[in-house]
């Protein structure tokens, strides 16, 4: 659905984006992570034409973005944290006015029921909404034409938790009964971990890892060590082994090629005096803070 | 992206204030808004940056840029919305034309005075507020350049180098910036072209002043064809009648010389104004005769057809006046009597033009009667407009365009004022032969059938009135002490009768030396 490679994007001279390469495939909800000034937003609007890119090559719906036509926004919905949305009108208003440009593609009952959900106030104009109704009111008016490709650019800023389940039970159903291809960027990983397909880390600019989110939860596992003595990190670890921090006779590390027939016997070898190990499956989150601080480590 | 309540309001703001200024039946409201049209640019400036950035075309924020119809749709909303704000400018302009009594040609000149500078400012205005919604391009050159540059250094290039008129030249170059500015607004409108468009307008305001220097002749061509269209009273014939030479005449003789031409052709009611230039041109001897350029003063004069012979001044005025009001009786026999209206009236037999401001320099007329004579001027005919009473003032129209209206006449301390008002489409046929304020005659005719002509005394142009016209205030202010008060309630509650030299044509004739 979207194809991104070797994306470039720099602001007053710094690199934003050092070569991004992306698939978001058709049909899956893929969440998009990365600590803060990663680089999410700028990939995000160089696929929505929002900004210019300097370099690189990217296919939206098989279309470049700089070609996309009305016919392509109709199958596009696009919400963001930060949109400017026209703030001086209501709910009714706001929907009357994007309505007429989706035709057909519009669905007046996935409409009613989606703002009987919400619960938003009919009569007040966005300005005067919450922060999260405004972002219910721009998710309404991107989604009620049951667009093929929702790009969502951290969507429950401000959502209530009762309105961001029911919110992504609904997007869940959708996209397993319509077949609907979310890209999905947002904070919010245990919201994510629910409902994502794959998910593709970016950091620095560049996308680390991008993956099934079972595959990536089969192969990284939190690993704990138990020893006699106090535990000492040596200085021979295998260099794909993330974080590892030692506390009292106990040493933690991620394992990211974990391997039940393999991984044991290469950890007792490391650590020949290890009492007894664990490894246990990580939640998505781990996986994320603990790739997150081995970025930072490696900044360092 | 609908328009925001406040750009709205804004657009509505403008257009109301400005039907305020041209509609609203007070000269004191809309002196005060002519002044306050100053203000217009800043007021254009702020609905057209309002109106972009309610759909501003490079934010990566705007909520527009998403939806199928895209950054151009959002464009031609802007444009829409200055299209109907100028639509409704050309209603108003049209409604003030017609509540005027001016004409299409008024209609058409109005529209584009008004519309060729809005459009110029709303384009540029429009292509820096789309470039300034840009948050990831520092847009200050071209900001700077497309506003700044034409203010500063173009046009002194235009005003130092090539010397031209400043407000011609501006003009031109308001007339260049509408052309173009539009077409790259409409290039800067959308991303795509986007790039072209900012080059492009750095570029035109640089070539701008160019055009003004290009487009200078066009003045001078449109001069010719509105003269190319007066038309000509050829049915006039004037010869001359005398061969007495003139020895010694003073400036205030000088009207004689219509005692020695015969106008033949003139119809009832109709006059001729002529200036007479005497020909075979002698630098030397012209200089002496119409001296600072008096020339017009000098020899002008009223004349109508009196048995074949021209007679000069308000003869003529009171032989149209006698046919056409029982008041000229009256003002046969108004005597000096009344005192008040002795300063107020012209007796009979007395020229009605301006002797007080002739030049009083002796000329040698006798050397000039040797030399054929070249008239020319034009041939009016006296209409009464209307009459109303002097107390309340009115409203008339002049024959094919404008109107006239007098104020309530008034009395101020010492005086008797009587205000009047000549409104002229500026494409009004122009017939320089006559100065405006010669023109209107206002009579008035007391409850007791006494006449007087009322002489206005003070004339004001008050130039061009925003939509291309010409306003004349006259001010008559006549002297007259406590005594005269009386006189003055008789004044106020008379009838006011106001006449009007229609223009028939121009009129030019070579007049050789008789033998």
């Amino acid at each position: 659905m979207i194809t991104i490679r070797d994306l470039k994007k720099r602001f007053r001279g710094t690199d934003a984006l050092r070569g991004v390469d992306l698939d978001i495939p058709q049909g899956k909800v893929t969440a998009f992570l990365g600590p803060n000034g990663a680089g999410k937003t700028t990939t995000i609007k160089c696929a929505m034409n929002l900004i210019d890119r300097d370099a690189g090559e990217i296919r939206v719906l098989d279309t470049d973005p700089r070609d996309l036509k009305p016919e392509h926004w109709q199958r596009i919905g696009y919400v963001s944290e930060n949109r400017l949305m026209p703030e001086w009108l209501t709910v009714p208003k706001l929907l009357d006015y994007v309505r007429p440009m989706y035709g057909e593609f519009w669905d007046r009952d996935f409409e009613k029921k989606m703002l009987a959900e919400f619960d938003l106030p009919l009569k007040t104009p966005l300005r005067s909404l919450s922060r999260g109704q405004r972002m219910k009111a721009a998710l309404l008016s991107s989604l009620a034409y049951r667009p093929q490709l929702v790009v969502l650019d951290e969507p429950f800023s401000g959502l209530d938790p009762l309105v961001r389940d029911e919110f992504l039970t609904g997007l869940l159903e959708l996209t397993e009964n319509e077949g609907w291809t979310v890209w999905i960027s947002s904070h919010d990983i245990e919201e994510v971990e629910r409902f994502a397909d794959r998910v593709a880390i970016l950091n620095s600019g560049v996308v680390d890892l991008q993956e099934d989110v079972d595959t990536l939860q089969d192969r990284f596992r939190g690993i704990e060590l138990v020893f006699d003595q106090d535990a000492v990190v040596p200085p021979d670890l295998p260099k794909d082994w993330l974080n590892p921090k030692a506390a009292g006779r106990t040493l933690r590390f991620s394992d990211p090629n974990y391997d039940e027939s393999r991984s044991p016997a290469e950890i007792a070898r490391v650590f020949p005096t290890l009492v007894r190990h664990e490894a246990r499956r990580m939640t998505l989150r781990e996986i994320f803070v603990a790739l997150a601080r081995s970025y930072r480590i490696k900044t360092d | 992206m609908p328009f925001s309540p406040s750009t709205r309001i804004l657009g509505i703001a403008i257009l109301a204030g400005f039907a305020m200024i041209l509609l609203w039946p007070s000269r004191e409201v809309q002196a005060w808004g002519a002044s306050a049209l100053f203000a217009l640019p800043l007021l254009v400036w702020l609905l057209t940056s309002r109106a972009v950035r309610d759909a501003p075309p490079f934010d990566d924020r705007a909520f527009h840029r998403t939806l199928p119809p895209g950054d151009r749709y959002a464009f031609w909303r802007v444009v829409r919305f200055h299209l109907f704000g100028f639509a409704g400018i050309a209603a108003i302009v049209a409604a003030y034309c017609w509540l005027n009594n001016l004409g299409w040609l008024e209609v058409i000149w109005g529209i584009a005075v008004v519309m060729i500078p809005a459009t110029a400012g709303v384009s540029v205005f429009g292509v820096v507020s789309s470039l300034s919604t840009s948050r990831q391009h520092w847009a200050g050159w071209p900001y700077i350049n497309i506003m700044l540059i034409p203010a500063i250094p173009s046009l002194w290039f235009v005003f130092r180098i090539w010397k031209l008129d400043g407000m011609a030249a501006l003009a031109i170059m308001i007339l260049a910036c509408s052309l173009f500015f539009p077409f790259i607004w409409w290039l800067v409108g959308a991303r795509g072209r986007r790039k072209i468009g900012t080059i492009l307008g750095m570029i035109v305001v640089f070539i701008c002043p160019l055009f003004c220097v290009f487009l200078q002749p066009l003045d001078s061509i449109l001069q010719k064809s509105r003269q190319a269209q007066k038309q000509s009273a050829s049915a006039i014939t004037i010869r001359r009648v005398s061969s007495e030479r003139f020895e010694g005449l003073d400036i205030e003789e000088a009207n004689h010389i219509f005692e020695h031409i015969e106008v033949i052709g003139l119809e009832e009611d109709e006059f001729i104004w002529i200036n007479c230039i005497f020909t075979e041109y002698d630098p030397k001897w012209y200089l002496r005769v119409i001296p600072n350029g008096h020339l017009v003063r000098v020899n002008e004069a009223f004349a109508t057809a009196s048995d074949g012979r021209a007679v000069p001044g308000s003869e003529s005025f009171s032989r149209v006046f006698s046919r056409e009001m029982p008041a000229s009786q009256m003002l046969q026999r108004t005597s000096q009597s009344h005192s008040i209206f002795s300063s107020l009236l012209y007796p009979t037999g007395h020229s009605i033009n301006r002797s007080h401001a002739i030049d009083q320099q002796k000329m040698d007329l006798a050397n000039g009667y040797a030399r054929p004579w070249l008239l020319s001027g034009g041939v009016f005919k006296w209409r009464k407009l209307a009459d109303f009473k002097a107390s309340d003032g009115g409203r008339c129209w002049l024959p094919h365009n404008g109107g006239i209206q007098v104020m309530p006449i008034e009395e101020a301390s010492e005086k008797v004022m009587l205000t009047v008002y000549v409104d002229r489409g500026a494409l009004a046929p122009s017939d320089p032969f006559i100065p405006l304020e010669s023109r209107l005659v206002l009579v008035a005719v007391d409850l007791d059938g006494h006449a007087m002509i009322l002489e206005l005394a003070e004339t004001n142009y008050a130039g061009r009135f925003l939509i291309s016209r010409v306003q004349l205030d006259s001010t008559g202010g006549f002297s007259g002490s406590r005594s005269d008060l009386v006189d003055f309630e008789r004044l106020r509650r008379s009838r006011l009768h106001v006449f009007w030299p229609e223009f028939k044509g121009i009129i030019e004739a070579e007049l050789p030396v008789p033998e």
